[in-house]
């Protein structure tokens, strides 16, 4: 709606229920995979049964790299694009060598 | 030749807040903020159109030769359902609920108890009649009460959440069934996975300590009749001996609510002729605890209390007054207890679409004290408005037609009112009063209602402009209750 702007609850519904009738403007880039962020489907990194059952619960090291390696989800671990390049090297398998991850000093 | 297009612009009211512009359309609901091309359109519409109540008519090609831009707006209002250009393409927002086809699987929720036609107080509007509704039988015994909570709960069927309201007469005056009916109706409930929700209407000059600690026990919702200050009350609601009854309620309302401290606790305030000024009362009802005040003019065909054309005027610069007071409030987050703009600003934000002026007959039904079935507690022991009784069930057939009578649809005059959905006509007892018809709109409101109804919308854009969660707050859940006593 460009003239007209609903107010209340009950206007709001109907705008939306409108808007979502309508020819989307953007479409997502779904059949090109640009990390998981574009794929819908959490627990994919973990899963490859195809059942999205499979170690869905899996602790969190399970992701430190990606977290850590290419940022694509923000967490509390230090940043390996720009600021700790080495931070994990001497940590290639997270279940195992977690030990060995160092404290870092911002 | 193609024929002429005709555009409606639908059942709305237009209104200004701080000279911006605003539209409130009727039968969605929908409060709309207008842009400069959609304010110049509707100028246009209003002044080269057909009025018809609060819808205008207008051919199509007169608007868009004014301004071709106007196509854009007309379309975005034609989607929302404001404008209607083709009378036969179904619509999804604005449709008004249809009357039901049979009402047998249509569950009772609210089941208003008549413990006793008969009241100790003489007020002197009282509809009741001294409280007697000129009925024979005045007391419900344990046993039709029993018999009345069984009927709730088969009839509401798979319904979770049902509600009981105590009434009279004065409940008070027969305190043993209304216990049982609050201990009863509780434990039949959790057999069943209800939850049973209790309301109580009294004049409070019957309670004692005792009662009142059994009444937050249950987390009874009181509601306690008073008119005012002590002048005001005393004026119009003596006791059956004569002397004035405010001395002894305001004592038992100041122990009820220490007593009483698991449900709100409201007051009503009957308007009558020469009534007091409500801020006097509202802020004197405040003061003496009570989270909310409800104000009601008075159902009468004496013209010596009933309202005149001057009252009304009167009564609504005065719940203008109120209105400004409570919005004034809201933007410091704070609550002002004036009920009926909170019940009003809730409609408004979820918007309301209503086929009737009430739940009466729907889910609501009140039951006399010989176990008599009524379209509601106004309606109590008049034969006409007997839908069964609590032995045989409900007359459906009855119920069916009296439903259809009611629709909405029925009032010729409601049609073209951007009320339609949110007043649908009003109180089927006062429409019987004042118009001689129980079937009628209340004519005699409609001006009123309008009038009303822009000061709460009006209040409604100032808290969203400047507080919006206070209106999430206020409306996170709807009751559905009679608004009137």
């Amino acid at each position: 709606m460009k003239h007209l702007k609903s107010l209340n609850w009950k206007g709001k519904m109907i705008e939306q229920t409108v808007d979502l009738e309508k020819e989307p403007e953007v479409q997502g880039l779904a059949l090109l995979p640009m990390g998981c962020t574009s794929l819908f489907d959490p627990g994919w990194e973990t899963d490859f049964s195809g059942t999205s059952l499979e170690g869905v619960c899996q602790p969190h090291y399970r992701d430190i790299y990606g977290c850590y390696g290419d940022c694509w989800w923000a967490a509390q671990v230090p940043d390996g694009l720009t600021n700790y390049g080495s931070w994990a090297d001497e940590c290639p398998v997270a279940a195992n060598d977690w030990r060995k991850l160092k404290y870092v000093k911002p | 030749m193609a024929a002429i297009a005709n555009v409606a612009l639908t059942n709305y009211i237009k209104f200004q807040v701080q000279e911006e512009d605003y539209l409130y359309h009727g039968l969605t609901g929908n409060i709309i903020q207008l842009d400069d091309l959609s304010k110049e359109m509707i100028d246009t519409f209003r002044s080269k159109g057909d009025q018809i109540a609060d819808t205008t008519v207008l051919a199509e090609n007169i608007l868009l030769q004014e301004k071709s831009d106007f196509s854009q707006v007309l379309n975005e209002l034609e989607q929302l359902e404001i404008v209607r250009k083709d009378q036969n393409k179904s619509q999804r927002f604005s449709v008004t609920p249809p009357a039901p086809k049979t009402t047998e699987n249509m569950p009772v929720k609210t089941l208003v108890f008549h413990l006793v036609n008969e009241c100790n107080l003489r007020c002197t509007y009282c509809y009741a009649g001294d409280g007697e509704y000129g009925a024979p039988q005045k007391y419900m015994t344990v046993d039709t009460a029993d018999r009345a909570i069984q009927f709730l709960m088969e009839n509401s069927f798979e319904e979770k959440d049902v509600n009981i309201v105590l009434f009279g007469g004065e409940p008070f005056l027969n305190w043993k069934t209304l216990k049982y009916v609050v201990e009863r109706a509780t434990s039949e409930g959790e057999k069943r996975g209800k939850k049973v929700g209790f309301s109580l209407t009294t004049n409070g000059t019957k309670m004692n300590a005792e009662q009142m600690a059994f009444l937050n026990k249950y987390k009874v919702m009181v509601s306690v009749s008073m008119d005012g200050t002590k002048e005001a009350h005393d004026r119009y609601r003596p006791m059956a001996g004569g002397q004035g009854s405010y001395d002894r309620v305001s004592k038992n309302v100041e122990k009820l609510m220490d007593i009483h401290t698991t449900a709100p606790i409201g007051t009503r305030v009957t308007v009558v002729k020469d009534f007091e000024k409500l801020e006097t009362s509202l802020r004197h009802l405040l003061s003496k605890g009570f989270y909310e005040v409800g104000f009601a003019p008075v159902t009468e065909t004496n013209m010596q209390l009933a309202l005149d054309e001057e009252d009304l005027g009167e009564l609504l610069n005065q719940f203008e007054e109120l209105s400004n007071l409570f919005v004034e409030h809201a933007l410091k987050n704070e609550y002002i207890g004036f009920s009926n703009l909170t019940n009003l600003l809730k409609e408004l934000h979820t918007g309301t679409n209503k086929a009737y002026g009430c739940g009466a007959g729907l889910g609501f039904f009140a039951v006399s004290p010989d176990g008599g079935l009524f379209l509601c507690h106004r309606f109590n022991e008049n034969e006409e408005f007997r839908l069964g009784d609590i032995y045989f069930g409900i007359d459906q057939k009855k119920r069916t037609n009296m439903l259809n009578e009611l629709h909405v649809d029925r009032k010729s005059t409601c049609q073209s009112c951007a009320l339609k959905h949110i007043c649908s006509g009003g109180c089927y007892y006062e429409a019987m009063e004042r118009q001689g018809d129980y079937r009628a709109p209340n004519a005699h409101y409609c001006n009123w209602m309008h009038d009303w109804i822009t000061i709460g919308l009006k209040a409604y854009v100032k808290i969203l402009q400047h507080n919006p969660s206070f209106l999430d707050k206020i409306s996170g859940t709807t009751k559905e209750r009679c608004i009137s006593n």
